[in-house]
């Protein structure tokens, strides 16, 4: 059994009467200990499906098909007080906020213990050395002197870190980090990404790394799943992606990665619009800008199917 | 630090540009205060002979000076109507109307920021139109129109308050409170709206933040995520709590002839029909300074909140 199980999850948000779907039916799986890259253009519905695990949708966006299991249980219909006491505990995030993810008016050492407080039973003092241990954790140094200090005596990848520290202060079994970069220097990026993938090993948790660089999410992830159109367009382990992609909108991307003498790490768009969410047709969202497209393509969607270790949703990749 | 000192500085600053501009305003007028004391058929030498005793001959800018310097010692002075001492009418009157102001406060408090939350926890569901129509509704009416109105509820349809006077506390603090009721009413209904319009829409901000988000991802419990963002909706909602604290002394001398209570108005207005005019500035100058004073609790408080400027 995986340790989180997504399948066929559908996620709407009512516009105008009108349910419009952003993820639409998209299934995974990450087994204890991996970490999994969920990458795709912006609006593809990356956000969405992490929230969706969690059970934090923002109103009035719910969950409209699907399961999400994890340890074998459906969160989708558990109780509001069952996922509270997996939120933060078993289950954590990061978000990609650093700069705005902490509350401006409570010393980082409040917000840390009624994190652990609320999960880990214990008493003030307790949950105070287990902040200053989470903080050496992240390597925050003289954690113990900082605990009183608020928010904007730290810098944007500090803040970062003490949010790493707060996701893994109950030692989660899966952290999923949402761009957990983008708001932060370049220099500092590739600190967070070395914390993660560290803090992976020596934690032994599963990771849901979200992002748009692909270099990134090479360097700590096994396997990648692409989104598109809130649709899975691939799922393959990374080396095997990025050897061989099997489907047309995988390879685009992976050809959009830039050369040397691009901006690192930065996405060059693909030729054509992006999906626009409700206006899509019932087939292929990569339909009105893939090349290889069929006569079906718009028509029907694709069915997932297995290629190898892959798994691709292509009528062009069918056999 | 600066910061005080400088607000300090600029509340002098207009409380010395209020005087300038009253004293020029009470000078454009030629009507001498002797004419109200010694009557309509008093001679022109009786009228010259006061003006000359009450220095009121010297020009303008020297009675400016010779009040200011009087004011800065603390001193009142007395009046040239009537030879009373002035502080002494201000002790009279004053904690009439500072009581006012502090039960209408007080009752804004306690009506609004409940209202006020609960109005953002149930965002666009029918206990926000209510209060949003509520706050709407507040800021529009006139407040001596509320009054009568409070009169013909409380006081002649429902007869549980007197429609106006007042009864010192030395006659029962229950007849005392029941006379201050209606009155605390008609003054607090406006800032009810606008300190719980406020708060609605601080708490609704603060409820959208990221750092709530983390908070719900984190597994808080519900209460202590309402303490979190309660406590970062707290500056702004302070902020204007004590800035209305400071408006309600104006508004407080409208409230006070409607309901006749004896407070700094009547003090005022009877300065005004007897050009007493120390007496005119020096009430007026105690409620600009009383203005002034709650803006400066205001903007200290929002220093003192704010851990990004408290240090
Ligand atoms: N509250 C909402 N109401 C309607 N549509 C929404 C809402 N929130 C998000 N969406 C839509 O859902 C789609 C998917 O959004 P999502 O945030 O998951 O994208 P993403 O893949 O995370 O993109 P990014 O890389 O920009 O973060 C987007 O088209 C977005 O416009
Ligand atoms: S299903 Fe058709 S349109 Fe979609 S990627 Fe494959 S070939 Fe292109
Ligand atoms: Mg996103």
């Amino acid at each position: 059994m995986a340790l989180l199980e997504v399948r066929d999850l559908h996620v709407g948000f009512p516009v105008a009467g009108r349910m419009v779907e952003v993820v639409r039916g998209v299934t995974f799986s990450i087994e204890a200990g991996e970490a999994l890259g969920l990458v795709g253009e912006s609006g593809s519905g990356k956000s969405q499906t992490a929230l969706a695990i969690l059970r934090l949708l923002r109103h009035p966006g719910r969950v409209t098909r699907g399961s999400v299991r994890f340890e074998g249980r459906e969160l989708t219909t558990a109780s509001e007080a069952a996922m509270r006491s997996l939120r933060g505990s078993s289950l954590s995030i990061v978000f990609q906020d650093a700069l705005s993810g902490l509350n401006p008016v409570f010393p980082i050492g409040t917000q840390l213990t009624d994190v652990i407080m609320a999960h880990r039973g214990l008493s003030r003092r307790a949950a105070r050395d287990a902040a200053v241990e989470a903080l050496g954790l992240v390597g925050i140094r003289d954690a113990a002197g900082r605990l009183g200090q608020y928010p904007h005596q730290f810098s944007g990848g500090m803040r970062q870190r003490v949010l790493i520290a707060m996701a893994v202060a109950c030692r989660p079994k899966l952290l999923i980090a949402d761009e957990p970069t983008t708001a932060l220097d370049v220099t500092v990026q590739a600190q967070i990404v070395a914390l993660l993938h560290d803090l992976r090993a020596r934690l032994g948790l599963a990771l849901l790394f979200i992002t748009h660089n692909l270099d990134l999410m090479a360097e700590i992830c096994d396997r990648a799943v692409v989104l598109y159109g809130g649709m899975m367009m691939e799922d393959a382990p990374v080396g095997a992606l990025f050897a061989a992609p099997l489907q047309p909108y995988s390879r685009a991307l992976l050809e959009c990665v830039p050369r040397l003498g691009d901006r690192a790490g930065s996405l060059r768009p693909i030729e054509g619009a992006s999906p626009v969410p409700g206006r899509l047709g019932p087939g292929c969202p990569f339909e009105p800008r893939c090349g290889v497209a069929l006569d079906r393509c718009a028509a029907e969607r694709p069915p997932e199917q297995r290629r190898g270790d892959h798994r691709v949703a292509c009528w062009a990749a069918a056999s | 630090m600066w910061a005080l000192l400088s607000r300090l500085l600029g509340s002098a600053a207009v409380l010395v540009a209020v005087s300038l501009v009253l004293f020029a305003l009470i000078h454009a007028n030629p009507v001498s205060p002797a004419r109200v004391v010694l009557g309509n058929d008093a001679s022109e030498e009786d009228i010259a002979q006061f003006d000359a005793d009450n220095g009121l001959d010297r020009p303008v800018a020297e009675q400016y000076l010779a009040w200011a310097s009087r004011s800065l010692r603390g001193e009142f002075g007395r009046s040239l109507v009537d030879d009373t001492s002035i502080s002494r009418t201000i002790a009279q009157t004053m904690p009439v109307t500072v009581e006012l102001v502090l039960w209408a406060f007080l009752l804004a408090l306690v009506l609004a920021i409940p209202l006020g939350i609960v109005s953002a926890l149930h965002e666009d569901r029918w206990v926000d139109h209510l209060a949003r129509a509520l706050a709407t509704v507040g800021v529009s009416i006139p407040g001596f129109w509320l009054g009568l109105m409070l009169i013909a509820w409380g006081a002649v349809g429902l007869g549980w308050f007197p429609a106006g006077g007042y009864v010192p506390w030395t006659e029962g603090a229950l007849p005392h409170l029941r006379s201050m009721v209606l009155p605390a009413m008609a003054l607090g209904l406006y800032y009810v709206a606008i300190i719980s319009r406020m708060t609605r829409s601080a708490v609704a901000d603060v409820m959208m933040a990221d750092h709530v988000r983390v908070s719900r991802a984190m597994g808080l419990g519900r209460g202590r995520i309402m303490v979190y963002i309660l406590r970062n909706a707290l500056s702004p909602i302070v902020t204007v709590a004590a800035m209305s604290f400071g408006y309600m002394f104006g508004w407080a001398l409208i409230v006070e002839q409607v309901f006749t209570l004896p407070g700094m108005s009547r003090a005022l207005l009877n300065a005004i029909f007897r050009r007493d005019y120390i007496v005119i500035l020096d009430v007026v100058l105690i409620i600009t300074a009383f203005f002034l004073a709650a803006n400066i609790v205001a903007d200290l408080l929002y220093r003192l909140l704010d851990p990004r400027i408290a240090e």
